[in-house]
C-alpha cells in the first residue's frame, strides 16, 4: 500500500538521515580504505547508502544504527573489489615465513593494502576507526575469539616474506 | 605458533611509528568537497524508493509527461489518512472532516449523491456521490473486482471524444474517493476508470523489490489490462449553480538569482485556493517551487495541498491550496525555493549513430548503448528526463522505462533505436534550486 509508514519508521529515516550527514567522514574513509581513491570510494559509500536506505525497516536497534551502516560498506566494498580486482591477496596464497623480511611498506595505511578484502576490513576497523575488539565483532557478525585470531594472523602476515607458488 | 602470533602482534603494535605514521595518513585522507552533495542525493534517492509502490513507477511512465517528475509526493494528512480502512464509504458526509475544502463544499451544499454503476469482466465501479466547485471535484466511489484493481482514472466530455483537462494525481489503488483538479465544471462528463489484474508486488514498496523485478514489473502490469469502464454524470443545478470564484490580481514579485518569481493572481472557490505564478526569465524555465505556503494576518497557515505543482504554458506554475482563504491584505507567501532548468540544457542529444552524446553543460556522458537501452552517466548534476523524447526529424518517440542507479547512472529503454539522433527532454536537474524568500501579497 502507499505511504503506509508509521510515524516510527519516519523517525528512524531522519534518525539515519542525520547519521549519514554527522558522519559522512568516518563512512567516506572507510570506503575509501579499501579503493584509496576518491571516485571508487564515492561509488563504494553512495550504493551502501542506498542500500542501507533500501533495507531500514531491517533495522531492530535504532542505537546500532551506524555500525549498521558500516557493515553495509564494509560488505559493498569487499564485493566491489572482489568483482573490480584481479588481485591475489596474501592470506589467499601459500606463504613461506621469514620474519627478518624488511616490510615492503612503511606503515599500517598501505600494509592494509596487500591483506585480503575480510582481514583488511578487521584492520581498518580496529586500528584506523578504532573500535575495539568486541565492537568490531558486532560489526562483521563474528565472534570476539575469531575477531582476535584475524587479527593475529593479519599482523603475522603483514611480516613475513610471501612466495607465490606454482 | 600461538606464541610467535602473540610476540608479532605485540611487536607490531608497540611499533609507534609503523601503526601510527599510518593513522597519520588515514586521518589526512581528504574529504572530496562533494562529498555531502553527493550523499544527499543519494539520500533522495532512497527516499523516493522508499516511499513510492511500483505503482508509482509504472504509472508514471504512462501519465503525462513532465508532471509526474515534478511531483513530490506529500500527501496531506487527510488523504494518508482516508487510504486507511475506512469502511465503505456511501455518502460523502461521513468523511467530510477530513477534508477542509469537502467540508466547506458540503456545508454550502455543493454535495449531490450519486448511484451509476458500470461492470465488465468481473470489475464493477459505482460512483456513490460527488461534490465540486469549478476548482476541485470530490468522487466517493466503491469498487468491487476480484484480484483487480483500478489503475487510472480519466475524464472525457460527454460524448467521450476528447479528455477533460482535469487532473488526479493520487494513485485511486486503496482508496474510496478521489481528487480532481479542475479548470471549469461542465454539467455531462463520464468517468472512465481502466481496470488491472491486481499483483501483490504492486503493493510493496519499491525499496523491498530488486532492480531486476522493478524491471519486469511494466510488462506484468501492461499484460494485466483488463478493462475500461465508463461511467456518465450528469452533475446537478445545485452543484453548477453559483460556483463563485473569487479572483485576485495579486501582480506581486521577488527578484531571484534565475529572474523575476511573480504571482500573477489567486482564485478562491469554495473548496480551495489557487496561485498563479510565473517565473520571468530568458534563460530559465521553471520546474517546480519548493514547500510553498501561505499565512494570513492571524498567523494561521494554509498549507499546499497536494504536493503537486502544476505546469503550464509561460513558465507559469498553478498552485493549489487547500480550503479556501480569508480575503486579507495581509497575506503572505513562503517557499523555501524554486526548481529550475537552463534552457540551454533542456535537451540532451544521444547520436546513436555514432556511439555518443553531443556535449552538454549538465555533464551527461554515454556509457553504452546495447539492444534497445541506453546508459547515461549524469555524474556532474543529478537529471531526470522526462518520458517523451523524439529523433532527429523531430518525431516524438516514447521511452519505455528509465531505472535510476544510486551511482548516477541512467538506464533507458526505448521501444526501437532504428535512429540517428535521441533528444530527450530534461525534466529536472536536482541541484538547481534557489533560496527560499517570503512574498506579502497585500497592498
Amino acid at each position: 500500500m502507499l505511504l503506509s509508514k508509521t510515524p516510527n519508521q519516519k523517525e528512524i529515516e531522519s534518525i539515519f538521515e542525520e547519521i549519514i550527514l554527522k558522519e559522512k567522514s568516518a563512512f567516506y574513509k572507510l570506503a575509501f580504505m579499501y579503493v584509496k581513491n576518491s571516485h571508487d570510494a564515492m561509488d563504494i559509500l553512495q550504493e551502501s547508502i542506498f542500500k542501507a536506505y533500501k533495507n531500514l525497516n531491517t533495522i531492530k536497534d535504532i542505537e546500532l544504527l551506524d555500525r549498521w551502516i558500516k557493515r553495509i560498506i564494509v560488505n559493498t566494498a569487499i564485493d566491489y573489489i572482489r568483482k573490480n580486482s584481479k588481485l591475489v591477496f596474501i592470506d589467499e596464497i601459500q606463504v613461506i615465513g621469514d620474519p627478518n623480511y624488511d616490510r615492503p611498506y612503511e606503515d599500517l595505511y598501505e600494509a592494509v593494502d596487500t591483506l585480503s578484502p575480510e582481514l583488511k576490513s578487521i584492520i581498518i576497523l580496529k586500528y584506523f576507526q578504532g573500535y575495539s575488539i568486541e565492537e568490531v565483532g558486532e560489526i562483521l557478525e563474528i565472534s570476539t575469539s575469531q575477531v582476535k585470531n584475524k587479527i593475529h594472523k593479519a599482523l603475522n602476515l603483514l611480516r613475513l616474506e610471501i612466495k607465490i607458488t606454482g | 605458533m600461538k606464541t610467535d602470533f602473540q610476540t608479532i602482534t605485540w611487536r607490531l603494535i608497540m611499533n609507534n611509528d609503523f601503526l601510527e605514521a599510518g593513522q597519520r595518513k588515514y586521518d589526512s585522507i581528504p574529504i572530496p568537497e562533494d562529498l555531502e552533495i553527493n550523499l544527499k542525493r543519494t539520500l533522495k534517492k532512497g527516499r523516493k524508493y522508499r516511499k513510492h509502490s511500483p505503482l508509482f513507477k509504472i504509472l508514471g511512465g504512462i501519465a503525462a509527461a513532465l508532471l509526474i517528475f515534478v511531483l513530490s509526493v506529500n500527501l496531506s494528512p487527510n488523504i494518508a489518512y482516508a487510504m486507511g480502512n475506512i469502511p465503505l464509504l456511501n455518502n460523502l458526509v461521513q468523511f467530510v472532516n477530513l477534508d477542509k475544502g469537502l467540508n466547506n463544499l458540503v456545508r454550502s451544499g455543493k454535495i449531490q449523491q450519486l448511484n451509476v454503476t458500470a461492470q465488465d469482466k468481473g470489475a464493477k465501479f459505482t460512483a456513490t456521490a460527488i461534490a465540486a466547485d469549478d476548482l476541485e471535484l470530490y468522487i466517493s466511489y466503491s469498487f468491487q473486482g476480484k484480484g483487480l484493481f483500478i489503475s487510472q482514472m480519466k475524464f472525457k466530455t460527454k460524448d467521450g471524444k476528447s479528455e477533460l483537462p482535469w487532473n488526479t494525481f493520487d494513485l485511486p489503488a486503496n482508496k474510496n474517493y478521489v481528487e480532481v483538479q479542475t479548470d471549469k465544471l461542465v454539467k455531462d462528463f463520464i468517468i472512465e476508470v481502466q481496470v488491472y489484474k491486481d499483483d501483490p508486488l504492486f503493493h510493496v514498496p519499491m525499496a523491498a523489490l530488486s532492480q531486476e523485478v522493478l524491471n519486469n514489473l511494466k510488462s506484468k502490469y501492461d499484460k494485466g489490462f483488463i478493462t475500461t469502464l465508463s461511467i456518465p454524470i450528469s452533475l446537478s443545478s445545485k452543484i453548477l449553480k453559483d460556483t463563485s470564484i473569487n479572483i485576485t490580481e495579486v501582480n506581486k514579485e521577488f527578484k531571484s538569482e534565475i529572474g523575476t518569481f511573480k504571482i500573477n493572481k489567486l482564485q478562491i472557490s469554495t473548496s480551495k485556493s489557487v496561485l498563479y505564478c510565473q517565473l520571468l526569465s530568458e534563460d530559465y524555465e521553471l520546474i517546480a517551487v519548493d514547500n510553498p505556503m501561505l499565512f494570513d494576518d492571524a498567523g494561521n497557515q494554509y498549507s499546499f495541498s497536494n504536493g503537486i505543482g502544476y505546469l503550464q504554458a509561460n513558465n507559469t506554475i498553478r498552485i493549489d491550496f487547500n480550503g479556501n482563504l480569508p480575503l486579507t491584505n495581509s497575506l503572505s507567501f513562503k517557499c523555501s525555493g524554486i526548481k529550475y532548468v537552463n534552457k540551454k540544457d533542456k535537451h540532451i542529444t544521444i547520436d546513436v549513430k555514432n556511439n555518443i552524446v553531443e556535449p552538454n553543460n549538465l555533464g551527461v556522458k554515454l556509457i553504452s548503448i546495447k539492444g534497445t537501452k541506453i546508459t547515461l552517466d549524469s555524474s556532474k548534476g543529478i537529471v531526470t528526463f522526462a518520458l517523451n523524447a523524439s529523433n532527429e526529424k523531430g518525431e516524438k518517440i516514447s521511452i519505455k522505462q528509465i531505472s535510476e542507479y544510486p551511482d548516477s547512472k541512467e538506464e533507458l529503454e526505448f521501444k526501437s533505436l532504428a535512429y540517428k539522433k535521441i533528444i530527450l527532454n530534461v525534466a529536472e536537474v536536482s541541484d538547481n534550486t534557489t533560496d527560499g524568500f517570503d512574498i506579502n501579497l497585500g497592498n
